[in-house]
């Protein structure tokens, strides 16, 4: 059984001009231990997937419905407060992008990494600490740091401390938003260095959000690119990187500058397409060199292998 | 050479109480090399390295502390605003923020006229001209931009404006600062390619700067490594990447990942810590507490070594 | 902070202004006043408005403290207007003795509730040498005749009071006991005796006629008579003990409240603006010298240097506005303000600004003090009507300008006549009425255009 299963997921919300349709009839699956990366421009509605599973829904938040089954229960179906108390920190815990905007900056860096215990497990604060400064050394920390605030730690380690409040309650799924989007590219390749032992060490499910698609691959098992609120492809990291089908994907492996290999960059015209007013049919098809006719038809998922999954009608009847 | 920049320092005063004695905050330090005209170099370095503050210095944006600035054979390094005027002709700024660096109550039209009316260049018949054919030379037209607001227009639109505003006059040296880090990968690459063929035809020297050593292979003849305010490596860009020879860039090489499933399988070997607080860094070499070949000798600070024509580094251990 | 974000176009900001009820009240009393301002400086001597205002004998023909006309309507009683006794010609021309006698009968109706303020009769003679001898008799609609006395008139204008003729209303209210046969309590004035009925006591409702018999010695001796029975109402807003139509002061205090707090408001929000950008922008020393102004302003001492500049040197409007700009500008809005400069200072476009070439005053007035100019806007309004209430209240306190008209200076008089004591409340509440309306216009457009710029003030 897999350990988290996402069905048709859709979050709209509502605004000035209009609704956005920032998570728009999502599904994958992921299994236990394993980490999913889900790649896109910035507005293609990753962030909002991600607060969707975890339930951090804006406030103008206008239709929120689906299916997201952990380990078979649907906590989609459960009230604010139970998902409060059972689901949130709990079972699923999430990394913020901009880590110096996730801490309190008048609270000591202990407490913070403690607090999830307090408040999610009503754990009694002496120990609560005690386990925090176990975490805090998990992470890469000096304990001595323990006791000071965050202002004092530099920007790497303040994103090992986010790191270390998401696993402190040992929760099921970890999703990790941009999680090294402010650091320097040592910092990160340290980061991720952590994020792959603590994976290793811990057997932990990732959602990876990112927009950096080589990072993706720092640390994924399983691929997604999202494009205009949907998830357009879904596969396993060595099909997706070695044969990517949808031509969104290819564009965006083809925009990568690389260091290794004389490539030549290619980019992609035109914007990514507002969530007030998507396209309607293949929300790529302005932007696509293979559009055909039927793309002004919106292209349901094919399943290639029973595996890779592509959501374009080039695909047709290879299933 | 075009310009000649020898052992410049920046350093910042940071007043530590009433009666504390005054910091520096070292940003740049000792850094010396030349460029040509028409060449183009990439400065790379995290943030915090001092790379935004050696451009900006050159530009004398800022006051430089000790060293000294040579452009097209004059001495500019202490020459006061009100004479710098012919100077501010010869050179382009191309700044991150997109957003940010356009006056919002200005159209397109009159920010880009501007750089002409301070400088009393042409007519007004005359500066329309100018505005426009430059607009037409960053592929934005006209008709359709010159007199909209910068809030209509996209990041990489904008960007492109701040090239033409940069380039209007026909500078010989344009300092570009990170300018396709806040724009969307597919974005970027058209931005990189506009700047290459604007430095093709106009023989410009670009001194482009960056914190992704992966964007600058498309254009840089050559690449110059900082970190923490010094200048640690700086050879052809095919050298540096075939031969990275500072500890270093050897780090920043080993750290930048590439689109492969099989990342996520081996760790990256790299330097843990951060770079050095400015204000009070290492003696000699700044690099030393995080270096695998670290010695007492490197609190010395390191000469520059030129180890094969045109690559120098600043290390004792170079080789 | 985006000290005004891109959104706010001057279309933009009044389209959605005029989607608040409020502001659009506001707007319309607003437009309201400037129309009476315009109609006051277009139609009505302005310029002249405060020797006019000083000047008694201007409103001579006007009723004194009469209170405005559409008070009637609460009273229930109908009091009366100014009615005037007009001459036409002489009925008849005679001789007596060696001088022309000239009788004139003019009639008049009165229909009014209540007896009249007063009675004057006025006359303009041009004669050789003796001077014209008038005499005036009252006839009631009742029928009985009432002798209001002989006169000899001098040349020029003279005016005969009779209100206040204290020999002649004991006279005249002797000659009525006599005819009523029995004593009257209370003591009559002359309004009581030439208009109510003696028995019932009530204001007689009819024709009354005047006859005026003029004695001149030549014929070519002219004189020239009006009578006017006083009412005690008049128009829009009634007068004042000085027979002043406060509708005139009102509307001439209009333009001046208007332009007073308009421009006292735009030159110090100007100025302070300018200030701090000098301030925020070149920072240093020249900073903090201007910050240190600032304090020391706010521990200045307002009213007793203006009560030292009307002692010293008197007070005109003028010297006023000035004073209150000189006196304000470096307030503590220079440090809201500065703040913000010093934020849009760090904005990349000024960078970019310097690596073109731009000098600093450029990037100041052209880059940087119009995205200051929206988000003051608001308070700039607001403070309108805090500058119109400032000024009435000096001219309250007598020190503002005593040579126009401003709607302070009516109240001010008003107070000092004491007429809340005397009942003539109109005197004190028409102009407070204009006050407040002015502010409540000024407040209402004010506080619409704070919702709408400030929620972008996060923008900056």
């Amino acid at each position: 059984m897999a350990l988290l299963e996402v069905n048709d997921l859709v979050m709209y919300y509502r605004t000035r001009k209009g609704t956005v349709k920032a998570v728009d009839h999502v599904s994958f699956e992921i299994e236990k231990g394993e980490t999913l990366a889900i790649v896109g421009e910035s507005g293609c509605g990753k962030s909002s997937l991600s607060r969707a599973i975890i339930r951090l829904l804006p406030r103008n938040v206008e239709v929120y419905e689906g299916k997201v089954f952990l380990n078979g229960t649907n906590i989609m179906e459960l009230s604010e407060e139970q998902f409060r108390k059972e689901i949130r920190w709990r079972k699923i815990s999430m990394v913020f992008q901009g880590a110096l905007n996730a801490l309190n900056p008048v609270l000591k860096v202990g407490e913070q990494v403690a607090e999830p215990l307090i408040i999610h497990m009503g754990m009694d604060k002496k120990e609560a600490i005690r386990e925090a400064r176990e975490m805090i050394k998990q992470v890469g920390i000096a304990e001595a740091f323990v006791d000071r605030y965050p202002f004092e730690l530099s920007g790497g380690m303040r994103q090992r401390i986010v790191i270390a409040m998401a696993l402190i309650t040992d929760p099921d799924l970890v999703i990790l938003d941009e999680p090294t989007s402010a650091l320097d590219v040592i910092t990160q390749a340290n980061v991720m260095n952590l994020l792959k032992r603590l994976k290793k060490e811990r057997d932990l499910t990732y959602i990876f959000i990112t927009h950096d698609i080589a990072l993706a691959s720092e640390l994924a098992d399983k691929m997604a690119t999202m494009y205009a609120g949907q998830v357009i492809e879904l596969a396993d990291s060595e099909s997706y990187f070695g044969k990517p089908l949808h031509p969104y994907t290819q564009k965006l492996l083809g925009s990568v500058p690389t260091l290794r290999e004389d490539k030549e960059i290619t980019s992609i015209p035109g914007t990514p397409p507002n969530l007030l007013n998507p396209p309607v049919g293949c929300r790529f098809r302005p932007r696509c060199d293979q559009a055909m006719e039927i793309c002004e038809e919106e292209p349901p998922m094919f399943s290639l292998d029973g595996e890779h999954r592509v959501k374009c009608w080039l695909y047709r009847g290879e299933e | 050479m075009l310009l000649k920049v020898e052992n410049l320092s920046k350093f910042f005063p940071m007043k530590k109480g009433i009666f504390g004695k005054t910091y520096y905050v070292r940003a740049v330090e000792n850094v010396t090399f030349e460029i040509d005209k028409g060449e183009s170099i990439s400065l790379v370095g995290e943030s915090g390295s001092g790379k935004t503050t050696l451009g900006k210095t050159i530009l004398r944006l800022y006051d430089p502390t000790g060293g000294k600035i040579e452009f097209d054979g004059k001495d500019i390094t202490h020459i006061p605003e009100k004479e710098l005027k012919w100077y501010r002709k010869e050179t382009g700024l191309v700044q991150q923020n997109p957003f940010g660096s356009m006056v919002p109550h200005f159209t397109i039209y009159k920010i880009l006229e501007e750089p002409l009316i301070v400088n009393k260049i042409g007519t007004r018949e005359e500066r329309r001209e100018i505005v426009y054919n430059i607009l037409r030379e960053v592929q934005l037209s006209p008709e359709e931009f010159a007199f909209k607001y910068p809030h209509m227009l996209s990041g990489g639109q904008l960007q492109r404006v701040a090239i033409a505003r940069a380039i209007i006059m026909n500078p010989k040296l344009v300092i570009a600062d990170e300018p396709v880090s806040m724009l969307d990968a597919s974005v970027r690459v058209e931005i990189l390619n506009l700047f290459e063929e604007i430095q093709e035809k106009h023989n410009m020297s670009i001194i482009y700067i960056t914190h992704d050593l992966s964007t600058t292979r498309y254009f840089s003849d050559k690449i110059f490594i900082m970190y923490a305010g010094h200048l640690v490596e700086r050879a052809p860009t095919k050298e540096l990447l075939r031969n990275p020879t500072h500890p270093y860039t050897k780090a920043l090489l080993e750290a930048i990942p590439d689109p492969d499933p099989s990342n996520r399988f081996k760790f990256r070997e790299v330097p843990p810590g951060e770079p050095p607080s400015l204000v009070n860094p290492p003696k000699g070499c700044r690099f030393k507490p995080r270096c695998p070949l670290a010695t007492d000798k490197c609190d010395e600070e390191p000469p520059e070594v030129e180890i094969s024509p045109g690559h120098f580094v600043k290390c004792w251990y170079a080789q | 902070m985006s000290v005004v974000s891109e959104e706010l176009s001057l279309k933009g900001v009044v389209k959605e202004l005029l989607s608040y009820k409020s502001a659009i009240l506001g707007l319309i009393i607003l437009a309201g006043l400037i129309v009476l301002s315009i109609y006051a400086i277009l139609f009505t001597p302005f310029a002249e408005s405060g020797a006019l205002w000083n000047d008694q004998q201007v409103w001579l023909k006007y009723p004194r403290t009469a209170a405005p006309e559409w008070t009637n309507i609460f009273s229930g009683k109908k009091l009366p207007k100014n009615v005037y006794v007009n001459m036409s010609k002489p009925v008849n021309i005679s001789k007596e003795g060696t001088r022309i006698k000239r009788t004139y009968i003019s009639e008049f109706s009165f229909n009014y509730d209540d007896t009249p303020s007063e009675v004057i009769f006025f006359f303009n003679a041009s004669y050789e040498k003796l001077r014209p001898k008038i005499s005036i008799l009252w006839i009631r609609p009742d029928g009985e005749n009432l002798s209001l006395g002989e006169y000899k008139i001098r040349k020029g204008g003279t005016s005969i009071y009779l209100s206040n003729n204290l020999r002649l209303i004991s006279d005249l209210q002797e000659t009525i006991e006599e005819r009523l046969g029995k004593k009257v309590n209370k003591s009559l004035t002359l309004e009581d005796i030439l208009f109510r009925d003696f028995r019932t006591g009530d204001v007689m409702k009819g024709t009354y006629t005047v006859r005026l018999d003029v004695l001149v010695k030549n014929e070519t001796d002219r004189v020239e008579w009006q009578g006017i029975v006083y009412g005690k109402v008049y128009g829009l807003a009634g007068t004042d003990d000085k027979r002043r139509p406060l509708h005139l002061g009102l509307l001439w205090g209009a333009p001046i409240a208007l332009a007073f707090g308009l421009v006292a408001s735009l030159s110090i929000t100007f100025i302070q603006l300018i200030i701090s950008a000098i301030s925020g922008y070149y920072g240093g020393k020249v900073d903090s010298v201007i910050q240190r102004l600032t304090e020391i302003y706010m521990i200045l001492p307002f009213l007793p240097m203006l009560v030292l500049v009307q002692l010293l040197y008197g007070m005109n409007l003028w010297r006023l506005l000035l004073l209150l700009i000189v006196l304000s500008i470096f307030g503590t809005s220079v440090k809201t303000y500065r703040v913000w400069v010093m934020q849009l200072k760090s904005y990349p476009y000024v960078e970019a600004a310097k690596a073109y070439g731009a000098s600093n005053m450029r990037i100041i007035f052209l880059y940087i003090l119009p995205r200051l100019i929206p988000p003051t806007i608001p308070s700039l309004v607001l403070a309108v009507p805090g500058y119109v209430f400032l000024e009435a209240a000096l001219a309250f306190l007598g020190l503002s300008d005593v040579n126009i008209v401003t709607w302070g200076r009516i109240v001010e008089e008003a107070f000092s006549e004491g007429a809340l004591y005397k009942g003539y409340y109109h005197w004190v509440l028409m102009p407070s009425l204009m006050l407040v309306i002015t502010a409540i216009s000024f407040a209402l457009i004010g506080i619409a255009l704070d919702r709408i710029v400030n929620p972008k003030l996060k923008e900056m």
